[in-house]
């Protein structure tokens, strides 16, 4: 959800004002924010796209469109960087920044490249503005199948990207660690927020809500951050989005021994394909999960198309 | 009538030699100023290279530890730039600066070396804004020592010139 004052400031050039005529009801659902030099104003609100005017009203022709310039997306940087693009350097080697509210802002450019590490990015030619949403209750449904008699078992939701996968699993968390009357009680969770989008801290205050029992290492590589948790704070269950890397799965093994539950992201159509990935396939054939969510992109964000369970077998069909 | 006089030269003597006396201080306050603008400097420089801390916490922390003239400054400049009061950090940070200085006893060359500063805020990377940190800590430095060498001379000179000032108008006067 955005909270409208406090989004706009990270707007700079003309782009605070064009935003800022936006409606204020269509503001609140916008998923994503396309910025290019040069190129018209995009955004995609309920899985739609649209050009932006000059004046904030949206329309289907591009020719009224307003194209950002470079002085735009530049001041829109510095703005949303609070002037001090530096404190960003290792977020913008991996080529995102998150800003208050736990909003994600995507940047390309020109790489710059030192002895075959990327050092920065300069002349920033595009931002995409993932806005987070937080929906409530969202997990409700999902929980019926990842909690078996009172308790929690290690989950994997595939999902394409922006389906939702982020929204649902930070839901998740919210309702694993509060606990829910009559069906499972709270647990301590232990969240490695990577790129800082499941709590989205802002000064290391989760923004989101995430539950009572929930310990976030914000901006943490997730391989040592798993590790490090179970070091630290002796989670129940460890809570990680878009695991990919093969030094997470020697993480993610090091959990499934220590006895702590997993619950994790990662990114694919459908379970055929993630299959076929190699030590993830070796995972899920050797039945490490227990539930399997394939989250869909037709319909609704965060709606579930399958739920699998540890055999493989389909238990669930939309 | 001579006591009235007496009385009046006396009053003259005395603005003039305190006069004299502050002018003469004012490098002692200039230096003093000086002196916490360097310190506020080197500790922002840690927290940027080391902790990489965004400026307006960075500010914030500083002038809640030091509490002095400089808090003030940083202090403005955090809070506008918390609200993105402008395009460009550069601009909030002379803005700042330029309220400020009235209060203090800097010159315009000090002005000038801390608007400088400003120049490499915000889109830039560590090392550069480290460098510009060190660029006005080297003219506070500098500057500091010239003073430190002028300091005794001028704190005789300026209260001597406010007494011979004060003869100079009683004498005119009477």
């Amino acid at each position: 959800m955005i909270k409208k004052d406090s989004f706009l400031q990270n707007f700079g050039g003309n782009l605070q004002q064009v935003i800022g005529l936006l409606e204020e009801n269509f503001l609140k659902e916008i998923e994503e924010i396309r910025i290019r030099v040069n190129k018209p104003l995009l955004l995609f609100c309920k899985k739609k796209e649209y050009f932006i005017k000059r004046d904030g009203k949206i329309t289907q022709n591009m020719e009224q469109a307003y194209f950002p310039n470079s002085e735009d997306i530049r001041h829109t940087l510095e703005k949303a960087s609070r002037y001090s693009m530096y404190a960003f350097s290792e977020e913008i080697k991996n080529g995102f920044l998150t800003i208050e509210g736990g909003h994600r802002i995507g940047i390309v450019g020109k790489v710059v490249v030192e002895n075959g590490f990327i050092k920065t990015i300069q002349n920033i030619s595009a931002l995409n503005i993932r806005i987070s949403h937080e929906i409530k209750g969202c997990a409700d449904f999902a929980l019926q199948y990842a909690v078996q008699k009172g308790k929690f078992y290690h989950t994997l939701l595939i999902s394409p990207p922006a389906c939702g996968k982020t929204t649902l699993l930070r839901d998740m968390v919210r309702q694993l660690s509060n606990g829910k009357k009559g069906l499972f009680l709270g647990q301590t969770v232990g969240v490695v927020d990577e790129r800082g989008e499941i709590a989205g801290c802002y000064q290391g205050i989760a923004q989101n809500d995430i539950g009572i029992r929930t310990d976030v290492l914000d901006g943490c590589p997730k391989a040592e951050g798993m590790l490090m948790l179970i070091r630290s704070m002796a989670p129940r269950i460890i809570a990680v989005d878009e695991i990919g890397k093969q030094e997470d799965f020697l993480a993610i093994e090091s959990i499934v021994n220590a006895g702590i539950q997993l619950l994790c992201t990662v990114h694919g159509n459908d379970l055929k394909e993630v299959k076929k990935r190699k030590i993830l396939g070796e995972m899920l054939t050797d039945g490490v999960f227990h539930t399997i969510f394939v989250l869909s992109d037709r319909k609704k964000t965060g709606e579930i198309k399958n739920i699998y369970n540890q055999n493989l077998e389909m238990i669930y069909e939309t | 009538m001579i006591t009235l006089k007496i009385l009046g030269a006396f009053i003259v003597m005395l603005s003039c030699t305190i006069t004299g006396i502050c002018f003469g201080k004012k490098i002692v306050y200039r230096m003093e100023e000086l002196e916490q603008i360097q310190r506020g400097m080197t500790t922002l420089k840690n927290e940027i290279t080391f902790l990489a801390t965004p400026l307006p916490e960075a500010f914030q922390k500083i002038a809640f530890q030091q509490k002095n003239m400089l808090s003030n400054l940083f202090l403005k400049t955090a809070e506008e730039m918390e609200q993105r009061q402008g395009e460009k950090g550069e601009e909030i940070w002379k803005q700042s600066v330029l309220a400020w200085q009235q209060k203090t006893y800097l010159e315009k060359p000090d002005i000038d070396a801390l608007i400088g500063f400003g120049t490499s805020i915000g889109y830039l990377d560590i090392a550069q804004q480290k460098a510009s940190i060190e660029l006005l800590l080297q003219y506070i430095e500098t500057t500091l020592l010239e003073l430190q060498q002028n300091k005794k001379q001028q704190q005789k000179l300026y209260p001597s010139m406010g007494v011979l000032c004060g003869m100079l108008i009683i004498v005119l006067l009477s």
